[in-house]
Parts: C-alpha cells; sequence; structure tokens
C-alpha cells in the first residue's frame, strides 16, 4: 500500500533553522529563489546557536579598535588554534568575511555591546587580539532572534517547524529533495528541491555530558552520509572542561573556569588537591581547552575523580556569582544547590569539530547538496577557537544559500524516485508497530555512556577496538527497538530514528579515531600520546556501493607558507 | 545519595482523540537537586514512554520550551525544584499537540 504523502516543491530546501540555516535561508531568498525552511523544533527556541552565550570572532583592527589586528593576523591564529590540521581555503574565507557578519547583524539589529559607541571585545586563549564581540551574555539568541526577524521579511521563504527530516533524496547521485516527518502530526511531507542546504549543527548528544542542548543529536551528518557525502576528521570533538555532572537536572551546564579562576575559584581532585600543574606546568588552570579537557580527565581516569565521574570547582571565594551568572550559577541555586564549594565538573562534548567535507563554495562532494556551519567541516582542524562557531555559521551560510541558489537556477530539477520515498517512510514506520523490551531511550542513554567512556576525551586502539563490538550488539538491538505511544508528537518515536542515527556517527568517530594514531588538539590517544607529523592530513569515510565504508586519506589544503613567529 | 519516591501528577490529553484531558499520577525516585523538567523527562525515559514532553531543552534559561503549568503557575521547568505532589499541566492559552507538547507560535 502506498503512504498518503503530500509533496512539496521548492527552489532551495534548507534543512536546520539556526543560525546557519537562517542565514543560507535568507541568501537563497535574496537571489530570487523560492524557499524552505525546516527546523526540527520550534525555530528560533531550540537548535544550538541560541545556547551559544558569549564570543563571535570579527576582526577589530577593521572596526576600529586593535588598528593591528586583521584577517592576517587572525588566519594565522585559526592555523596554529587548529593545531595546523585547518583547510587554509575554508579558513581565508573565513577571516575575509568575519567583520563584515558583525556588522550585518548590527544592521539588523543585534546591538553588539559597545562602549562609547565601539564595539567591546574579548580576547580568548589563543587570539593575539580581543576579537571576541558579544551582547550582554546572550549573544546567540539575540543573533537568532534578529536572523529570524529577516527570515520573516522574505515571502519567499517558507518556514516549517517540528520537522524532522529523515532521508536525503537523490536523482543520479544528485540531491533532489528529502523525506520528512512532521512530528506534531505523524505524517509524512516530500520535498521536491533544486538543491538542499544542510545546517544542522553536531552531535554532542553522542556523549553522556555534554554543553549541547537536547537535539544536538548530528542528523545531518548521518543524512549526508547515507546520501554519498565525505565525512572528514570525524575523531575531532571538542570538549569544554568545566561542565556541571551533577546534580544530573543541570548535567552539562558549563562553569566559566576562565572567569571564575582568577577570582579566586581552585579545581581540585577528590582528595582536595589542585592537579593541573601536573598537566600543564605553566598555564595551569588557565590552559587552553583541549590541554584542560585532557587533564580533567586522565586525573578522573587515575582514581582521583568523584562519585559522579568528575572532578571538583570549587567557586566559594568568587563574589557575587549568582548575580553574575544567572544562566549557570543562577540556575544552580534555584535547583536548590545551597553552596559552591564543590561543584563536581567533568569535561563535556561541545563542538563537533568533524562533519561534511565541503569546499569554499560550501559544496558537498555530492552535486547538489551544500552544508554550512557545525555540520560541515574542515576550517577549525583539531581544536576550534573560541568564538569561531558562531561566526561560521554567517560566513559560510551566505556562501551556502548563494551557492545552492545558483545550483537550483542552472540545473533543471529532476525527478526522485518514488520507491525511495516508499521505501524511507516505511524504514521510518517500522518502529511504530509491535513491542520491544528496550525502549528507545534507554539506548540512547546506554550509547551515550559507551561513547563518553571508550571513545571521547581518551582513547586508545583497545578503546576504540571495543567500543566497535559493542555498537555492533547495539546497532542489533537498535533495529528491532520500537516506539508505542502514536504518531503524534511521539518522543519515543523520535528517539528511535535519532538512535539508528547517532549509533551510524558513532561508528565513523571510532573508525576515523582509529586511524589517527598520534595525539593533536581535541584528539587524544593514550597509546600514541603525542603528535606525529606524518598525521598531518585528514581521514574521511564515504559509504561505498555494498554498504561499506571507505576510508582514504587527502592532504591540509594550505594556501601560504608558514612564517616562524 | 539521598533519595525519595514521589508522586506527581500530569495532565494528558490528544485533542484529536475526542477523548475529555485527563491526570495521570506517576511515581519516580527524586533527590534533591531534581528539576521538575528532569522529573518528566525521567517519567518518559523510566516509567511512560507514551509521555509528550516538549522535545528540546537548552538546560541553560534561554529556549523557555520547558514552561508548563505547576500547581497552576507558570514556571520554567528546568529551574523548578520538584516536590512530592505537584500538578503539572501544559501552559493555557496553547494549542495542545499532546499531553504536555504544545503548538509554539513564533510570529511569521
Amino acid at each position: 500500500m502506498k503512504a498518503p504523502t503530500e509533496i512539496l516543491s521548492c527552489d532551495v530546501l534548507v534543512i536546520g533553522g539556526g543560525g546557519a540555516g537562517c542565514r543560507a535561508a535568507i541568501e537563497a531568498a535574496r537571489c530570487g529563489n523560492s524557499v524552505i525552511l525546516v527546523n526540527k523544533f520550534p525555530i528560533g527556541r531550540s537548535g544550538t546557536t541560541i545556547t551559544a552565550m558569549i564570543t563571535y570572532t570579527g576582526t577589530m583592527g577593521q572596526l576600529g579598535i586593535c588598528p593591528d589586528d586583521g584577517p592576517d593576523v587572525l588566519f594565522w591564529d585559526v592555523v596554529r588554534g587548529g593545531h595546523r590540521l585547518g583547510n587554509q581555503d575554508l579558513i581565508e574565507v573565513f577571516c575575509r568575511g568575519a567583520r563584515d557578519t558583525v556588522l550585518e547583524l548590527d544592521s539588523w539589529g543585534m546591538k553588539w555591546d559597545r562602549v562609547d559607541g565601539k564595539f567591546t571585545a574579548t580576547r580568548l586563549p589563543g587570539q593575539t587580539y580581543p576579537r571576541g564581540n558579544h551582547r550582554d551574555a546572550i549573544t546567540g539568541m539575540m543573533m537568532q532572534r534578529v536572523l529570524c526577524e529577516q527570515v520573516r521579511k522574505h515571502e519567499n521563504i517558507r518556514v516549517i517547524d517540528n520537522l524532522m527530516v529523515t532521508k536525503i533524496l537523490e536523482d543520479a547521485g544528485r540531491a533532489a529533495g528529502a523525506v520528512a516527518l512532521d512530528i506534531a502530526s505523524g505524517r509524512f511531507l516530500t520535498f521536491h528541491a533544486g538543491s538542499v542546504v544542510l545546517a544542522t549543527g553536531g552531535a554532542g548528544r553522542l556523549y553522556k555530558v555534554t554543553s549541547m542542548p537536547e537535539d544536538a543529536r548530528g542528523d545531518g551528518f548521518a543524512l549526508a552520509y547515507r546520501a554519498g557525502a565525505t565525512m572528514m576528521d570525524m575523531e575531532f570533538q571538542q570538549f569544554y572542561p568545566t561542565c556541571v555532572v551533577f546534580p544530573t537536572s543541570v548535567r552539562g551546564v558549563m562553569v566559566p573556569g576562565a572567569i571564575v579562576y582568577p577570582q579566586g575559584a581552585r579545581l581540585i581532585n577528590s582528595l582536595g588537591e589542585p592537579f593541573m600543574h601536573k598537566y600543564d606546568p605553566i598555564r595551569k588552570e588557565m590552559a587552553t581547552r583541549d590541554m584542560m579537557s585532557r587533564g580533567m580527565a586522565l586525573e578522573i581516569a587515575a582514581g582521583r575523580g568523584g562519585t559522579h565521574g568528575g572532578v571538583f570547582i570549587d567557586c566559594s571565594k568568587v563574589p557575587d556569582l549568582v548575580a553574575k551568572h544567572p544562566k549557570s550559577f543562577g540556575l544552580f541555586k534555584s535547583i536548590g544547590m545551597e553552596s559552591f564549594d564543590r561543584i563536581e565538573v567533568a569535561p563535556g562534548a561541545h563542538f563537533s569539530i568533524g562533519g561534511i567535507q565541503i569546499n569554499p563554495f560550501c559544496e558537498s562532494n555530492v552535486p547538489g547538496l551544500y552544508a554550512c556551519g557545525e555540520v560541515a567541516t574542515g576550517m577549525h582542524g583539531a581544536n576550534r577557537c573560541g568564538g569561531n562557531a558562531l561566526a561560521e555559521t554567517q560566513v559560510f551560510g551566505r556562501i551556502a544559500g548563494e551557492q545552492a541558489a545558483a545550483f537550483a537556477r542552472y540545473n533543471a530539477k529532476t525527478d526522485f524516485c518514488e520507491e525511495d520515498v516508499d521505501k524511507e517512510i516505511a524504514r521510518v514506520r517500522s518502529f511504530l508497530t509491535g513491542e520491544s523490551k528496550e525502549t528507545p531511550k534507554e539506548l540512547i542513554c546506554e550509547l551515550q555512556e559507551l561513547m563518553y567512556k571508550n571513545a571521547g576525551l581518551i582513547r586508545s586502539e583497545e578503546s576504540l577496538l571495543n567500543t566497535l563490538n559493542q555498537l555492533v550488539d547495539l546497532k542489533a538491538r537498535a533495529s528491532d527497538v520500537k516506539a508505542g505511544g502514536g504518531e503524534k508528537y511521539n518522543l519515543a518515536w523520535i528517539d528511535a530514528i535519532d538512535l539508528q542515527n547517532m549509533i551510524q556517527i558513532a561508528e565513523l568517530i571510532c573508525v576515523s579515531a582509529l586511524q589517527r594514531k598520534e595525539s593533536r588538539g581535541a584528539h587524544f590517544r593514550l597509546d600514541y600520546s603525542e603528535p606525529d607529523d606524518t598525521f598531518l592530513k585528514h581521514f574521511c569515510i564515504t559509504l561505498d556501493k555494498q554498504d561499506g565504508r571507505t576510508i582514504t586519506s587527502t592532504p591540509v589544503i594550505r594556501t601560504r607558507e608558514e612564517v616562524e613567529s | 545519595m539521598k533519595t525519595k519516591t514521589i508522586q506527581i501528577k500530569v495532565l494528558r490529553q490528544d485533542p484529536s482523540s475526542g477523548q475529555e484531558p485527563a491526570y495521570q499520577q506517576y511515581t519516580i525516585e527524586s533527590y534533591p537537586g531534581m528539576s521538575v523538567l528532569e522529573a518528566l523527562q525521567t517519567v518518559y525515559g523510566k516509567v511512560d514512554s507514551t509521555l509528550a514532553i516538549q522535545g528540546y531543552a537548552c538546560y541553560r534559561l534561554v529556549c523557555s520550551l520547558c514552561t508548563y503549568r505547576v500547581n497552576g503557575k507558570l514556571v520554567l521547568a528546568c529551574r523548578t525544584p520538584v516536590e512530592d505532589g505537584m500538578v503539572i499541566e501544559p501552559p493555557p492559552k496553547r494549542n495542545v499537540i499532546r499531553d504536555l507538547a504544545t503548538e509554539i507560535v513564533t510570529e511569521r
């Protein structure tokens, strides 16, 4: 029997309504195309962009603040911050574009923080000059708000909320549309599109401890991979060092370490001793995120952590915590945390560095399929520098929108195979009928535990092979999982669909991490604990016709000769 | 960790079913520091996976999607400690999709 589905047609389909997706939709609409922008939950109130608190990279030299700063200084900061693994063609584009996006958002009503009319900027570790622009401590939320306003101004953008894309449709290897589930009604929609932009964000929720919101489950990685896109640098997952692990109601909330240490906060193990000097003797608690996270993970692994798997941050000497940090310490207080002298914290997954391989036109290797923002990869290398994630969404969102619009204009729409639609709907609906002993949510929790313990910050050949083995078992159980509860807003159904994606991404991470027999930036191998420049290359994975993985490596793209500084 | 068995009541409904909304009581283990949001997630995850709550949560007071009516008062569930006997309902004046999942209308 053929399942009834509504078919919607557009020039450009944008999947994901965060910073990158909104910016892509705006640009495609400006080019005169009809655009459909879909988001898994209510747009403007979900996704990752709104959770970004503070910094947005813009080069202040051009804004008249640090005259010596500019795209060239930023270029080397990003190259070195990424441990020389970032593709420099993308970094060039980013550095030249970042400043203009600050001004563009300003013209749209962003109202960046200013003193005497001049932008104020924070200097983050690894940055030569202060260039982290901000708006109060809700930069991401404000950005999302002005972007949504711009989206609304374009009559040729149709926004659809609560829509979960489960498959990219292809025709002869070219992206031709998508199949999606309307979460509220349980009905399916089919999109017939001239081109598709993926802007679905990262996959921090693969890990038990993460600073990422509930929907950062990496849908886009799985969609792209199954559509034939090349996935690159999947082993690189950035962790933020100090995320709360208990109480679990605030698990993942970030304690702003770099702000509170200079005010007297201490990071200690379960014996009450400071420990960072053992891992980074000079910078100690002010080390970069990757070194902090590594030090904390090693201390916890050595058995000097607390009962919830973290170490402790003692903020008892820091004044005005609740007033100054309402969205972290204020939240802790309101759920009943009485003192801040022993908050248990551990590194939490913060940014998925790896993802869909793109070129400076945001093209994936699949014609008609574009990617921007966290779901894409290439510019950050082995470690993402603070402030670059938000700016990346705007620089590359604009390019993805413009290029996808051009592709849709100059290439006649092709027809996807209706059989593919029927098959996909049958696959997704198969989780609805029948019963299973385990719930999808239980299996997601098991996956998150497994990935955090074995394939998170500290990895080894043994732990990665072990994880891959356990994933085989989990995958078998996941394919049989069932979600009772009907078709309407059935979270278990969504979890069941997500679970299949998440396991697929977890496999890619482990396979890629096994290849990289060195330690660099966010990737740390116990069995190869030093950087090794023979690995100054990217590992890429594609799905081959037999449903197997093809792993290749590709050189780092360099545009400039490095000058010793 | 001190845990305590508590009961919470959730107003459940499916407007398309033609049936009247009804309260359902759930029993869970709570601990000091558990929020209403975590309690609802615990019900969904461990007790009754057919309970519908908003599927997204930001955990840092920016999305406000976890706005529910708790004991008659509109609160953010993520910042409200759960207590025995609490009654949890969807916010009034919102179109209910199912149970605590409601339509969020952003002007456009």
